[in-house]
């Protein structure tokens, strides 16, 4: 069996990165044996930052620039991904999970079931409570949205429990789960369902 | 459908039922004749997969009698109608790819029909061709694509319909 392949897609600054992160600590704790690759535009910044982050060996953590929107790679033509992800199969045998994070991108990108077995699409509060409501594609079809930053709803007027249950109705019964990435909040919840949907274990 | 923890088929605490290989489609004759026994003896399970997701390699899922099974393919393999992904004594299970509901488009002539295929093309729906016409798969209520299409109507000649 290959590893399961999981994406991460949102918006800029949604907290994809630091949901990872944070996740990185629950699956090292479960034994499960991970890699990430980061999607930037440019860049290897975000991998950078996972490799400083040192939860994860170094070459456990590749970059694919996307050179332009981040969704070309991650759907129209995710070869780029695949093959990232190939390469870390073939050099880590006995890998469980690989997870894949987009560029940050508007609420239309979703990701390709070719690249992906499962993804998640991360908004913040900050972004304003309305965004459920906006339906786009990445809301309403990621197997996973995400809630982050549910912290900051007292700062930005935003009354959470009325934007977790707008979430869940427009995705019509399929999963929504809030996080604090920053405090390590309900990602134990997230991996989870990760582990019960993908993992199998 | 894929599963959910609070599924009603789910032993809770029971591990999955791990399928990780199409094995061939049912409707090969090598296995019509044993299919076809195990069925009469109620020892065949079908999984119901959407046509949006069949191209998942992983997925957690029940069958029709409740099953809790977990879907692993290799990435050279992918779920189709018929596919037998388990076949032992007592027990084959059948994956059903349903086509989920279509919309087909009918240009009225080669322009439109370029326009059409761009129009879609950049909406990223899945589509499906045929001599004349184009079937947009659905993954969502059909008001939904039919409120991105009423945009088009002043650009591109089209007939939307059922599909036949
Ligand atoms: N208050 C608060 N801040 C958070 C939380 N999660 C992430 N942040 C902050 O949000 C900012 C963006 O987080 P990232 O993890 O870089 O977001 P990203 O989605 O990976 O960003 P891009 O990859 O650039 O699109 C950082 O300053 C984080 O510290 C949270 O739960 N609460
Ligand atoms: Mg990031």
């Amino acid at each position: 069996m290959t590893a399961a392949r999981v994406g991460i897609g949102g918006p800029v600054g949604s907290g994809k990165t630091a949901l990872i992160e944070v996740m990185l600590g629950h699956l090292a704790r479960a034994g499960i044996q991970v890699a990430v690759i980061t999607n930037d535009l440019v860049t290897d910044e975000d991998a950078e930052r996972l490799r400083r982050g040192g939860r994860l060996p170094p070459e456990r953590i590749l970059a694919v620039q996307a050179g332009a929107c981040p969704h070309t790679v991650i759907r129209e033509d995710p070869t780029l991904n695949m093959a990232a992800a190939d390469r870390l199969d073939r050099q880590f045998p006995g890998l469980e999970l690989i997870l894949i994070e987009s560029g940050g991108d508007n609420l239309a990108s979703t990701f390709s079931p070719d690249l992906v077995d499962y993804w998640l699409f991360v908004i913040d509060v900050a972004g304003g409570d309305d965004i459920p409501r906006k339906k786009g594609p990445g809301i309403l079809q990621a197997s996973l949205l995400v809630i982050n930053k549910a912290d900051l709803a007292p700062h930005v007027g935003v009354d959470f429990p009325a934007m977790m249950a707008e979430a869940r109705a427009v995705r019509g019964g399929r999963a929504v789960l809030p996080a604090v990435c920053r405090r390590d909040e309900g990602i134990a919840e997230i991996v989870a369902l990760l582990r019960r949907e993908v993992l199998f274990r | 459908m894929t599963g959910t923890p609070d599924f009603p088929g789910h032993a809770p605490g029971r591990e999955p039922l791990v399928l990780s290989c199409i094995l061939g489609n049912a409707g090969e004759g090598v296995w019509q004749d044993q299919l076809h026994e195990m069925e009469h003896r109620g020892q065949v399970e079908y999984l119901s997969i959407p046509e949006t997701e069949a191209a998942r390699r992983r997925m957690r899922i029940f069958t029709d009698r409740g099953r809790d099974c977990a879907i692993a393919l290799p990435r050279e393999q992918q779920l189709e109608d018929g596919a037998v992904l388990h076949i032992a004594p007592g027990l084959a299970i059948i994956a059903r790819v349903y086509g989920g509901r279509r919309l087909r488009l009918v240009p009225h002539s080669i322009s439109d029909a370029l326009r059409i295929g761009h129009w879609c093309g950049n909406l990223h729906w899945k589509v499906v061709f045929g001599d004349g016409w184009m079937e947009v798969v659905l993954d969502g209520p059909e008001e939904r694509y039919r409120d991105r299409l009423r945009d088009l109507a002043p650009l591109a000649g089209v007939d939307i319909g059922a599909p036949e």
